[in-house]
């Protein structure tokens, strides 16, 4: 049973929706059982139960899944680990003891209920949090199975909380893009969980850090969506009612600031370059991409070298620039760089085909929209280059062996400054240890930004579509920030590409309510099956995919085109 | 304990319990028992993989000893593997090694072989070769049996002897 044969009944089998969150700290615990066990290694890793030829229970599957057990294969995130097995129907004490007293224990268990302080937890799907308050903790596993073993994964000082449509009431998945040209925002997704829990974890999430990772996948067995990644950001529970709210990694990048940078890049590989420049902003926020496009070929073997000045800004900023505007489709170069997060921070340049087919007759509340019009683009026709010799910038009192920052009014690159060892720069500052007491003269290449006439004032190039009907005059110094970022001799090319680009698609967009997809994420391109029969391809901007009341449905935004 | 009927359409759904490995023990041991007046049943040619290990040990030809859950003794009707025993890669070993000990006796060769993983399809490798052990045992026993000996078994297809047994 997949997503996309159920899709296309006119009655689906709800999705299977699993969420779960574990916080564990570092907080070291030693244990103590009261039962030698069938087999051990440890408790304090996280690693996966290794799946073995087990008799106990059923008996163990023959799907592939499992091995015979060998000593000799020690316990790692790859090969997975022992735990604590225990013989079959027997229960153990384990008393665990920290050197300071600790809030909660996330505890990984099956077959089992806990006991703590008079107290049974039940848990959810082996995954138990338990509220402490002290430095030592006496566990009570009791085995739920005279024919069957408990198998204890992790005993740590954090929390851990599982949910599936047992006792989900809701999860909202606010999914979401900017694919407008004009001033882009960077869009960070977000996630709404509401379920029962059946132990009282109050205290346990009034402690509760931000940050811990939230994974959400929906849809069938053997077709669920690949793990979405959210990390906390808001937590409540009402009685056994549970609130989680999440926010994907890409909020790093809207708290990151992105330094002034100025660069030169080979003509030839200027697209690799930029690539390359936007996955280190993103990852420099913190962000780790889970699938990175190779980056793309070198168009020519031109060995000229263009300048590249970055402006300060957030790496949000200079994302949602870079992704407006640097899209080019020519007859010789096609690079349509693409960051996507919603929980599965994904990069790639290469155009988008089409991905989905949705039908309009599945659809209701279909709303169309002409927005957006872009048929002039006025560009900042500039180069930025730096000057051949050094010059003074500062001559600065020193102290030896003291560090001193320096702030640019105008941009420098190539510094170098007297008596001291250059600790940082960029072109908005620079940053040194002064190494004897005196003069410190602090010399760079100034970055010029100018026309090609040199008078240091940009004029702009008018860059129109040939069309009828409403017209709009895009004046890209509307991108605050941006336009600085792109131009130069490098940057000419790249607006020049990305205005045509701007005007050529995205004036039409529309909304509709669908049956939803788990799979599916913003920028990804659709066929979307008109009444009439007619198609046209589209681009998700937005989805809002809502697991309620034992249904899904979606809200989808969309812009006509691949954009 | 006697021979019990193979199972042989193991589906990857399925779950494999310690009555399967019994079973499947058993029926070697059943072979073992058949055989074992008539071949010397060699344990340590050409092991599949695993080493050093030594799944027949005799003891003055009376016993007969697969390591693991328990140890097949001279006991027939004994249970090798309990619901609380966990299988290991020797003990994956000493079976496939079984298995080849008894085929290289009766000079069998495995149209398909055995491997280390928790399949469907292996048990049904596995359990397969059991059932065509035991039914080319058969035919090479009633070589012995025949009245007149002229050499050694001479197998040439599924289910055609022509080895020249009861000759008349």
């Amino acid at each position: 049973m997949t997503v996309l044969e159920q899709n296309a009944n006119q009655i689906r089998e709800p999705f299977a929706v699993t969420v779960s969150m574990t916080g564990l700290t570092e907080d070291e615990l030693t244990y103590q059982e009261s039962a030698t066990p069938k087999l051990e290694d440890e408790l304090v890793q996280p690693y996966s139960m290794r799946a073995l030829m087990d008799f106990a229970g059923n008996g163990f599957p023959l799907d592939g899944s499992c091995v015979p057990y060998n000593s000799e294969v020690e316990e790692s995130e790859d090969d997975g680990k022992l735990g604590y097995r225990s013989n079959i129907g027997e229960g153990v004490t384990v008393t665990v003891t920290a050197t300071t007293a600790f809030n909660s224990l996330a505890i990984n268990a099956t077959g089992c209920t806990i006991t703590y302080n008079g107290v049974t937890y039940t848990g959810i799907g082996g995954i138990f949090t338990i509220s402490v308050g002290a430095s030592t903790a006496v566990l009570t596993f009791n085995n739920t199975s005279a024919d069957d073993r408990i198998r204890i994964q992790y005993i740590r000082v954090g929390v851990s909380l599982a949910f599936d449509n047992e006792n989900l009431t809701s999860v909202v998945l606010a999914l979401r893009s900017d694919l407008t040209r004009i001033n882009p925002t960077w869009q960070v997704s977000e996630i709404e969980i509401n379920a029962y829990w059946p132990d009282d974890i109050q205290m346990a999430v009034a402690n509760i850090s931000d940050d811990i990772p939230i994974m959400y996948s929906a849809g069938y067995s053997g077709d669920m969506s690949p793990v979405r990644y959210f990390y906390l950001q808001e937590a409540q529970v009402e009685r056994n009612l549970v609130t989680l709210k999440g926010v994907d990694a890409s909020y790093k990048m809207t708290e990151a600031a992105l330094t002034p940078a100025y660069t030169e890049m080979n003509d030839s590989k200027i697209y690799r370059s930029l690539y390359s420049r936007l996955a280190s902003t993103i990852t420099g926020a913190g962000i780790k991409l889970l699938s990175r496009q190779a980056a793309p070929p070198a168009y020519d073997s031109d060995q000229d070298f263009q300048p590249y000045y970055v402006a300060g800004t957030t790496r949000a900023q200079y994302v949602a620039n870079a992704l407006a505007l640097w899209h080019v489709d020519t007859d010789y170069v096609s690079f349509y760089p693409v960051f996507v997060d919603a929980g599965r921070p994904t990069l790639r340049w290469s155009k988008p085909t089409s991905k989905w087919t949705i039908y309009e007759e599945d659809c209701t509340d279909i709303v169309i929209n002409y927005d957006q019009v872009i048929s002039q683009v006025k560009v900042p026709n500039m180069y930025v280059f730096c000057d051949i010799d050094r010059t003074l910038i500062e001559e600065k009192e020193v102290r030896r062996n003291r560090i001193y920052t320096v702030s640019l009014s105008v941009p420098y690159t190539s510094f170098t400054v007297t008596n001291a060892t250059i600790l940082e720069s960029c072109p908005a500052y620079i940053r040194f240890r002064a190494t004897s007491a005196g003069v410190c003269r602090i010399r760079g290449k100034r970055i010029r930004f100018c026309d090609p006439s040199e008078n240091e004032k940009p004029y702009y190039t008018t860059v129109k579509a040939n069309r009828t009907g409403i017209k709009k005059l895009v004046d890209m110094e509307q991108y605050s920030g941006a336009v600085e970022q792109m131009f130069g001799s490098v940057g000419y090319p790249l607006i020049y590409f990305g205005a045509r680009h701007a005007m050529n698609e995205s004036e039409k967009r529309g909304s509709f309510h669908w049956k939803g997809n788990p799979m599916m994420q913003p920028r990804d391109v659709f066929t979307f099956v008109h009444l009439n029969g007619s198609t046209e391809i589209c681009t998700i901007e937005t989805i809002e995919l809502t697991h309620d009341g034992g249904g899904t449905s979606a809200n989808i935004t969309y812009r006509v085109g691949v954009v | 304990m006697g021979w019990i009927t193979p199972v042989t359409d193991h589906s990857p759904s399925d779950y494999f319990t310690h009555n399967d490995m019994n079973r499947i023990y058993g029926n070697l041991r059943y072979l073992y028992e058949i055989l074992s007046p008539y071949f010397d049943i060699d344990p340590y040619i050409e092991a599949p993989a695993a080493s050093e290990v030594v799944p027949f040990v005799t003891d003055g030809g009376v016993e007969i000893g697969i390591s693991g859950g328990g140890t097949l003794g001279a006991e027939v009707t004994g249970t090798w593997w309990e619901q609380n025993d966990i299988y290991t890669i020797e003990d994956f070993g000493e079976l496939i090694e079984c298995l080849y000990a008894i085929a290289r006796a009766i000079s069998y060769q495995f149209g398909q072989e055995p491997n280390y993983e928790a399949t469907a399809e292996n048990f049904n490798v596995i359990e397969s070769l059991t059932a065509d052990l035991l039914r080319y045992a058969n035919l090479v026993l009633a070589q012995f049996n025949g009245n007149h000996w002229v050499g050694d078994p001479f197998f040439v297809g599924d289910d055609i002897y022509t080895g020249g047994l009861y000759g008349t």
